[in-house]
């Protein structure tokens, strides 16, 4: 009985982590600026990865590896997250400008580039 | 019919190749010349002759010592060049971007590097000792330092880099591998063989076999060392801006 609920979380876990995974891959396809795209993608590696990598740990039953799995998640969470924060401060810094539904006054192919870039 | 002869080229090359594929040994059998010549003699007696629990590690720092040796001297080089062109980064007359940025690095990123660099060195020591029980070694282990580095250099500015590692323990430290390996290459001299031959029939079998592992060990930090130290350098004298 117990071996069947830590199974099912561990099932659980990974296939939350799959779905951030997927969302986040349709997030960098679909997402119009380099922000949002960054906000679907960090969520990958820390939900996607992290959750996974609890899971793994719930599966291993707490011995030693289990305490390296959650390591690992532990830097996922610190290092992706953070390269996230980095990558969305130089573009905002460089002048990168936010995508918004209406475009301001002037729709020209210009502000498409500016957005690219 | 240009389509035709293009067409009629591949078709020609195909058969050619496809008759030389056929031709070709099973993969993986142990039949195969390739197999029977010296892989053998690496299975059987590569842990004994090699000096490392890790028969890789024996092949590329014994067995092919004069390679990995190249190798080595390869990545000096690379340095040397790097240097010829950009020069070295001075305390005087140097500057990096970080330092003269108006924007600065951000705090969050500064705080996670200053948490993480020590984990990062730490697991560089770890696969430059691990080289010969597990996968690992003086190579990976070296650019892993040598990474640690350029992310202080990148948070922190080259002249708290500069201010950490001087030249005058950089400069040495950067032929630590060729020297290393020059060292190991010269015992066997000692004892009477060929240069980089680990063989020394003086010795008891222990001693022997500790010796080689205490050389093995020897090269493997060098290298381990040396790459390190030489991308830090190569990253600083990419990095450095003159000052005005």
């Amino acid at each position: 009985m117990f071996e069947i609920v830590l199974n099912s979380i561990t099932i659980i876990l990974c296939c939350i982590g799959i779905f951030f995974f997927v969302v986040g891959t349709v997030g960098l396809l679909r997402l119009p600026d380099a922000f949002s795209r960054l906000h679907a993608t960090t969520k990958c590696d820390t939900l996607g990865a992290g959750s996974i990598l609890v899971g793994l740990a719930v599966y291993e039953r707490g011995n030693f590896d289990s305490a390296k799995l959650l390591i690992l998640a532990f830097l996922v969470l610190v290092t992706s997250s953070t390269t996230g924060h980095a990558l969305a401060r130089a573009a905002f810094k460089a002048g990168l400008k936010p995508w918004r539904k209406e475009q301001p006054s002037f729709p020209e192919e210009g502000s498409e580039g500016a957005v690219e870039a | 019919m240009r389509k035709f002869l293009i067409f009629l080229c591949l078709a020609i090359c195909w058969v050619v190749f496809l008759s030389a594929v056929v031709e070709m040994p099973p993969f993986g059998d142990p039949a195969n010349i390739t197999n029977r010549h010296v892989v053998p003699r690496y299975l059987e007696e590569g842990v004994e002759e090699g000096g490392a629990s890790n028969i890789v590690t024996g092949i590329i720092l014994n067995y092919r010592g004069y390679d990995t040796m190249g190798e080595v001297t390869v990545i000096f080089t690379a340095l040397a060049g790097v240097l010829a062109v950009l020069k070295r980064e001075d305390v005087k007359t140097s500057t990096t971007m970080v330092a003269t940025s108006p924007v600065g690095p951000s705090l969050i990123v500064t705080t996670v590097v200053k948490l993480l660099i020590p984990f990062i060195v730490l697991f560089a020591v770890y696969t430059i000792l691990h080289g010969d029980v597990s996968p690992g070694g003086g190579f990976q282990g070296g650019a892993v330092f040598g990474a640690s580095m350029i992310h202080y250099t990148l948070i922190f500015g080259l002249l708290t880099y500069m201010r950490k590692i001087r030249l005058a323990v950089k400069v040495p430290l950067e032929s630590a591998a060729i020297l290393s390996f020059a060292i190991a290459g010269f015992i066997g001299l000692f004892f009477g063989q060929k240069f980089l031959t680990f063989l020394m029939p003086a010795l008891s079998h222990e001693a022997q076999y500790l010796l080689r592992h205490a050389m093995l060990l020897l090269i493997e930090v060098g290298i381990g060392v040396a790459t390190g130290i030489i991308f830090g350098s190569i990253f600083a004298s990419l990095e450095k801006v003159e000052r005005i």
